[in-house]
């Protein structure tokens, strides 16, 4: 007996050496975790008390049963309580890392969730950017093989040479077919693509001036009947898209589906027969120059094709692409009157 | 900017130079769209070489080759 307490006491100390060491390793791996600390926690307590009753039993029952027994009794039973504690343990630390495993798993697969995601969307801005610097560049090619030309030539250029390289009449149309041609393409031949281009009026600034209209054939496509509402200082409110978006913070006005816009009396048919062709419009205005009213041009396309814009084209592909080509045909049309002002022009004008 | 209503509209309004801008700018977006084309491709093929030049792991962490 005397042999079997402190054996029993070695064994209980033993035991409670490798729980506190695995609870140490506990603590290490997610001090972040409030179930680990609570586990942890838990363990530190409950374990000398766990300990302290087992060896009290076994010290008590050999004292009053098994006080003849064999002293192979006194190391088994001690044997047997660290087999059934590591075993206890190890399920304890195996549940543990089971869960730690889990969820390390389960946020590993969200922020991959979330960085996939961030990537497709990069990945998607950065083929919108690609396509819209391609056709800018292929549009100031257009000026820059007039410009090439005019400086392999020998002779210095004079006034007339250097207008016509400029050439805003070219640049201007080249700009508003690439427009309307860059929506066509990705469209049915059956259906149908308009143009606008308004400025505000020179002569009345309360009013928006169609500058031209274009469906890829003829030129002024649009009804007169659309120059009654653009009035900008209607009493009535702006019924016209167009002067709805000259009004808005926003600089684009996007309509996938005309019909659907007016069930929400968020669009206007100018006219019954309207609802027959023009299905899904966008608007998008680009102001400049520092005079106030402030000077503003505005890109108006509009199709047959229900959902174009919108679908077929995401918004933001529209915005990005209709801003450069507007601060372009803002920089023609300055071009423009520079050279109106040049003095070759005024004697072409003279003499003719 | 001051530019008139007549300026602007004969700058629209000339035929020959509306036809030829219609032609140029047909050939200029199918170009575009070509050159898109080919950048981006391009620019996939580089993500994927690079995303598989780090799964592999860079070429200095590496053993030497002959080893």
């Amino acid at each position: 007996m005397a042999k079997a307490i402190p054996l029993s006491l070695g064994v209980a100390f033993g035991v409670s050496v490798i729980f506190w060491a695995l609870r140490w390793r506990l603590v290490a791996w997610r001090q972040d975790k409030l179930f680990f600390r609570v586990s942890a926690g838990v363990a530190e307590i409950a374990l000398p008390i766990a300990m302290a009753i087992i060896a009290g039993l076994f010290e008590l029952w050999k004292v009053e049963s098994w006080t003849k027994a064999n002293t192979s009794i006194g190391i088994g039973l001690p044997l047997f309580a660290l087999v059934v504690f590591t075993f206890f343990g190890l399920r304890i630390v195996g549940t543990v890392s089971e869960n730690k495993n889990r969820e390390d798993l389960d946020g590993l697969k969200s922020v991959l969730a979330a960085e996939q995601a961030k990537s497709a969307h990069l990945e998607s801005q950065r083929d919108m950017w690609v396509r819209v610097s391609t056709h800018v560049k292929n549009i100031i090619a257009n000026k820059e093989e007039r410009f090439a030309k005019l400086a392999s030539d020998g002779s210095p250029p004079g006034l007339r040479e250097l207008r016509e390289a400029l050439g805003p009449e070219i640049q201007l149309n080249l700009i508003l077919c690439s427009v309307h041609q860059f929506f066509l393409v990705r469209m049915s031949p059956s259906e149908q693509l308009r143009l606008g281009l308004y400025i505000r009026d020179p002569e009345d600034s309360s009013r928006l001036f169609l500058v031209r209209s274009w469906d890829g054939r003829k030129e002024n496509c649009f009804s007169t009947l659309s120059q009654n509402f653009m009035r900008l200082d209607d009493p009535q409110g702006p019924p016209s898209a167009i002067v709805r978006c000259y009004h808005s913070p926003n600089d684009l006005l996007l309509f996938p589906s005309c019909h659907e816009e007016e069930k929400k009396a968020n669009f206007h048919f100018f006219h019954p027969k309207q609802r027959e062709y023009l299905k899904s419009m966008v608007v998008y205005k680009q102001t400049f120059g520092d005079a106030e009213p402030r000077n503003v041009i505005i890109l108006t396309l509009d199709s047959s094709q229900e959902g174009l814009f919108g679908f077929t084209y995401p918004d933001e592909e529209i915005r990005q692409f209709l801003r450069e080509m507007a601060l372009r045909l803002i920089y023609e049309l300055h071009v423009l009157a520079v050279c109106d002002k040049l003095p070759m022009e005024k004697e072409e004008v003279a003499g003719r | 900017m001051t530019i008139s209503k007549e300026l602007v509209r004969s700058a629209f309004s000339q035929p020959q130079v509306v036809e030829k801008a219609a032609r140029d700018a047909r050939t200029a977006v199918v170009r575009a769209m070509e050159e898109a084309r080919t950048a981006i491709d391009s620019l996939n093929g580089q993500v994927q070489l690079k995303v598989a030049t780090t799964a592999k792991g860079t070429p200095e962490a590496k053993e030497p080759a002959g080893r």
